[in-house]
């Protein structure tokens, strides 16, 4: 079930109905559950959810990079530029890595070597995917480092890690993701371990070389501020379902599900003061712990005796590129309660 | 209730190994000075590095002030020792960031609450299992939790215990050390409201440490935003965030991303990473990165003034002069 | 994050009985404690009995180990033998487990000159072959029951120290323990109530796997000679016998060293096991 209105230009990420499954002591438990959305070139979604929802579940998923004795894609479909990720032999998928698609993570100092230079690490995927080496890659990856804004990059290519800040590490990382200039960039919290000056900064330069390359970014993210700045459209998740996705005008002015609706009011803001904070009640339950049905059921201030039935993506307020999954928002019809 | 003056807090840092190496220090605490009255929650702000944290400490003697004052109540904090600091740890305390080690991993919640009212002696020991369960029910938590380890708890629940165990001894002002920061989203929410009903319950002064602006305008009623060791502004909270003056603030502010798409988060021209705490900018620490910098900002340090009622600033944009 | 917190960790004792290893070597280490035990029960024949008649006899149905130099039953030497080793093993390490990890646990979290002080005191000691330091120690002393286990104790105490020290320096910068400061508690009460049992099942690990070499030690400081006067047996001193009529008589070296192999073969099983069994990141099932 697409999320949107059939776009003109083919999307450059299409995920459709994409079920993941963690095994946990012998048995399966569905961890992402049909969720569906599209990116297209130069646009930015932003996944959002809390942890336990998914979402870094679901851009592993994409990449392939589930650890395979725990995590494997039951079933679905991921389609990057048109071509189908799942199913494909792991050599396959690592020609497509860093070269197709590209992921960046959290936490920089985990993802780069410690005992390997910087430049080297960057040269790793040009060597790879463009067969490049020697000279001509040292001259690139100078090229690169100048595009991310790393100041004095002629005397930093050789570098450490260590040696750099959290900010700068993070732009070296992004250096080495579009280095191929993927079609399809996935950002997993990129900014949440920074300060939130050098997190404008490079969220301001995924934006730069976004227009730049074009690419598709998928964003995921806790943080419904940083959505509100980059995002043209917002998919939100719980629980391992997609629980509402909107264009982010709308979302922010209309937040439809009863979760976005009280996560919206659970977050303090910097620029207005709220008379009350209201937390939702409760916690994210376990994997194992998960009622069947609508996951969210459990804090829901409206909840229904309906929601132990799984909802469907219903449109909300009459736009087709706003939907939610919750019973409120199916008309009253023959059974059960209406909104 | 507390008032701190010209705190400063240096680290020695050796470089190369073991005992030869030159000796750098980093001076976290550039001379720190601020009030605290009764009841009121102050926010301390800034960005990693800044010293937010070494003041909390520093304050407490959880690690030795290399200078300065602090007065709490009348009483000096920094010339106390033995029972009279020990009677004094009573009145202030402090809740940590991470609630995954702010707990003895291998105590029972019962014992760790417990404790402090032992080592200090307040009430009776038949009395300790019932004010335990009080307090638990103050955060919020079930009485069966006094048989149970931390590992059983989440973050958000050991959080509250770490809360349980810090009014354990009656705190009259609380350092909260970015409490949270490390939580998810939505229990964030749930500590804050029972941090904000503890405060008005017990009337506790609060001294909020955070590098996240949204939390310190919910709950303080005054801010103060630090830079490289010193305060650059100080003012009340709904003031600060709406019209920063200094130019640090405004950066900040402009930077923090807020859920409303009409106002995307802009790069007040900062560039560069901030300067390192070990070879600081001589005059202001910001000069730099500061898109109004002007030559007098290498060379003096501007003083926190006063340039409106109850508001300070340290820049020399806003000398009077 | 939520998935890693789905089940609480199984308890120590709960993974520690699950560990085969551990409970194969638990099993053999109860079984030689067993004979030990009842040494005067099922021994055989006298251990001291001589008969220089059947000096040096093969292992036949009346002797299963055979005959030493002296005639003596090599089996009941052997197991009397078991007594000295287990004891001295034991109690040694007890008293360097409780003095070192004290001497690590002080030292680390006063830290400062202090440490820096102990700690090369440590490594001083530390950097004698541990084999060379009984020894000294032993010619000093005397080769008493007494002296011998202080002597092996003295040995191992540097090592202890430095187990119990890594632990109590990071732990000491744990929250935890600052907001014990924060409280007010004495160093005191910190160290003995906080630090020591978040170390000790560091020091158990160790303490397993160290008997061991005490055991060891013992059998090396008897095989040259410093270890218990004869005629007590004591697996080195048969082995020494053994080494010395080895072409003669292999049996006399072979059964003790079996002995001793498998003792250390069981200690280091437990040790393995009991390391697994507390690693806290098996926690997670």
């Amino acid at each position: 079930m697409s999320n949107v209105v059939p776009l003109k230009t083919p999307p450059a990420l299409a995920v459709k109905d994409l079920t993941t499954g963690l095994r946990i002591r012998g048995a399966w438990h569905e961890a992402v559950r049909g969720v569906s959305f599209e990116v297209a070139p130069r646009e930015t979604v932003a996944l959002v959810g809390e942890s336990g929802c998914g979402k870094s579940l679901t851009a592993m998923s994409v990449m392939g990079l589930l650890p395979a004795k725990v995590g494997k894609i039951l079933t679905g479909s991921v389609t990057v530029d048109g071509r189908e990720m799942v199913g494909l032999a792991e050599r396959e998928l690592e020609s497509l890595r860093g070269n197709l698609v590209s992921m960046i993570f959290q936490e920089p100092m985990t993802s780069l070597n410690p005992v390997l230079p910087v430049g080297f690490q960057i040269a790793e995927t040009l060597r790879r995917h463009r067969g490049l080496d020697g000279a001509a890659a040292r001259a690139e990856v100078l090229r690169l480092m100048n595009r991310v804004q790393i100041p004095a990059a002629a005397r930093r290519i050789d570098d450490y890690p260590h040696q750099f800040s959290g900010g700068m590490r993070q732009r070296v990382m992004i250096a080495m993701a579009v280095a191929c200039r993927p079609k399809v960039l996935l950002a997993d919290e990129p900014t949440t371990a920074l300060d939130v000056t050098i997190q404008a900064q490079v969220l301001n330069l995924l934006a730069e070389l976004q227009a730049e390359d074009g690419m598709a970014v998928l964003f995921i993210t806790h943080n419904l501020g940083v959505v509100a700045s980059i995002a043209q459209r917002v998919v939100v998740m719980y629980g391992g379902d997609v629980v509402e996705t909107a264009q982010v005008e709308d979302f922010f002015a209309r937040p439809s599900h009863p979760y976005s609706a009280a996560l919206l009011s659970s977050v303090p803001r910097a620029d207005r003061r709220p008379e009350a904070l209201e937390p939702i009640p409760g916690q994210v339950p376990t994997l194992l712990q998960m009622p069947a049905g609508c996951r969210f059921q459990s804090r829901c201030p409206q909840v229904m005796a309906r929601c132990v039935e799984r909802p469907p993506l219903v449109p909300v307020g009459g736009r087709a590129d706003h939907r939610m999954r919750c019973w409120l928002g199916v008309p009253a019809g023959a059974e059960g309660e209406g909104a | 209730m507390l008032a701190i003056k010209n705190l400063v807090k240096t680290f020695p840092v050796r470089s190369g190994f073991g005992f030869s190496g030159p000796v750098q220090s980093v001076k976290a605490l550039d001379g720190i000075s601020f009030d605290v009255a009764r009841g009121e929650a102050l926010g301390l702000v800034g960005e990693s590095g800044c010293g937010k944290s070494t003041t909390a400490r520093a304050i407490l003697r959880l690690t030795e002030p290399d200078g300065g004052e602090a007065l709490f109540d009348g009483a000096d904090l920094f010339k106390a020792t033995g029972p009279d600091l020990r009677r004094l740890r009573r009145r202030l305390q402090i809740v940590f960031q991470d609630p995954y080690a702010s707990l003895n991993p291998r105590r029972r919640i019962g014992d760790t609450l417990a404790e402090p009212m032992k080592v200090h002696g307040i009430a009776e020991a038949k009395e300790w299992p019932e004010r335990v369960r009080a307090l638990l029910a103050e955060v919020g938590l079930p009485a069966e939790a006094v048989h149970k380890y931390p590992h059983e708890f989440s973050g958000g629940q050991r959080q509250r215990i770490g809360i349980a165990r810090a009014l354990s001894v009656g705190p009259e002002l609380l350092f909260l050390d970015e409490p949270v920061s490390a939580l998810d989203v939505s229990v964030q929410a749930q500590v804050l409201v029972l941090l904000n009903k503890l405060r008005e319950k017990r009337n506790l002064a609060s001294v909020f440490i955070s590098h996240d602006l949204g939390v310190v305008r919910y709950f303080c009623q005054r801010v103060a935003v630090m830079y490289l060791g010193r305060i650059v502004e100080e003012a009340p909270a709904e003031a600060l965030l709406d019209t920063p003056l200094h130019p640090y603030t405004q950066a900040l502010r402009a930077a923090t991303p807020t859920p409303d798409p009409a106002h995307k988060v802009t790069m007040v021209r900062l560039t560069g990473d901030p300067a390192s705490p070990l070879n600081p900018p001589p005059g202001c620490h910001f000069h730099p990165r500061c898109p109004h910098v002007m030559p007098r900002c290498k060379e003096e340090i501007p003083l926190l003034q006063e340039v409106a009622p109850g508001r300070r600033v340290a820049c020399h944009l806003m000398d009077k002069t | 994050m939520t998935v890693a917190a789905v089940s609480a960790p199984k308890g120590i004792a709960g993974r520690a009985l699950g560990n085969r290893s551990l409970m194969a070597g638990l099993v053999i280490l109860a079984l030689i404690i067993l004979l030990a035990v009842l040494a005067p029960w099922i021994s055989p024949f006298d251990p001291n009995d001589q008969d220089p008649v059947l000096s040096l006899g093969a292992p036949n149905a009346e002797h299963w180990f055979g005959t030493d130099f002296f005639g003596r039953d090599v089996l009941s030497r052997v197991i009397w033998g078991a007594r000295v080793s287990l004891f001295v093993g034991a109690v040694s390490t007890a008293i360097s487990m409780l003095v070192g990890g004290t001497i690590g646990i002080v030292s680390g979290y006063l830290g400062g000159r202090f440490d820096q002080t102990v700690m090369a005191v440590m490594d001083v000691l530390l950097s004698f072959p541990q084999l060379i330091m009984g020894l000294i120690i032993v010619a000093l002393l005397g080769a008493n029951l007494g002296d011998l286990i202080l002597a092996i104790a003295i040995t191992a105490v540097p090592p202890f120290a430095r187990v119990a020290r890594g632990p109590t320096l990071s732990l000491k910068e744990r929250d935890f323990v600052e907001a014990c400061r924060a409280l007010g508690f004495s160093n005191g009460r910190i160290m003995l109530v906080h630090i020591l049992p978040n170390v000790l099942d560091d020091l158990i690990v160790m303490g397993s796997l160290w008997l061991a070499t005490a055991i060891r030690t013992e059998a090396s400081l008897s095989f040259i000679g410093l270890g218990l006067p004869p005629p007590t047996a004591t697996w080195g001193s048969i082995i020494r016998e053994g080494f010395e009529n080895l072409l003669d008589a292999p049996w006399l070296a072979v059964f003790p060293s079996l002995a001793v192999l498998v003792v250390m073969l069981a200690l280091n099983m437990i040790g393995d096991g009991l390391r697994d069994a507390t690693d806290p990141k098996a926690a997670v099932s």
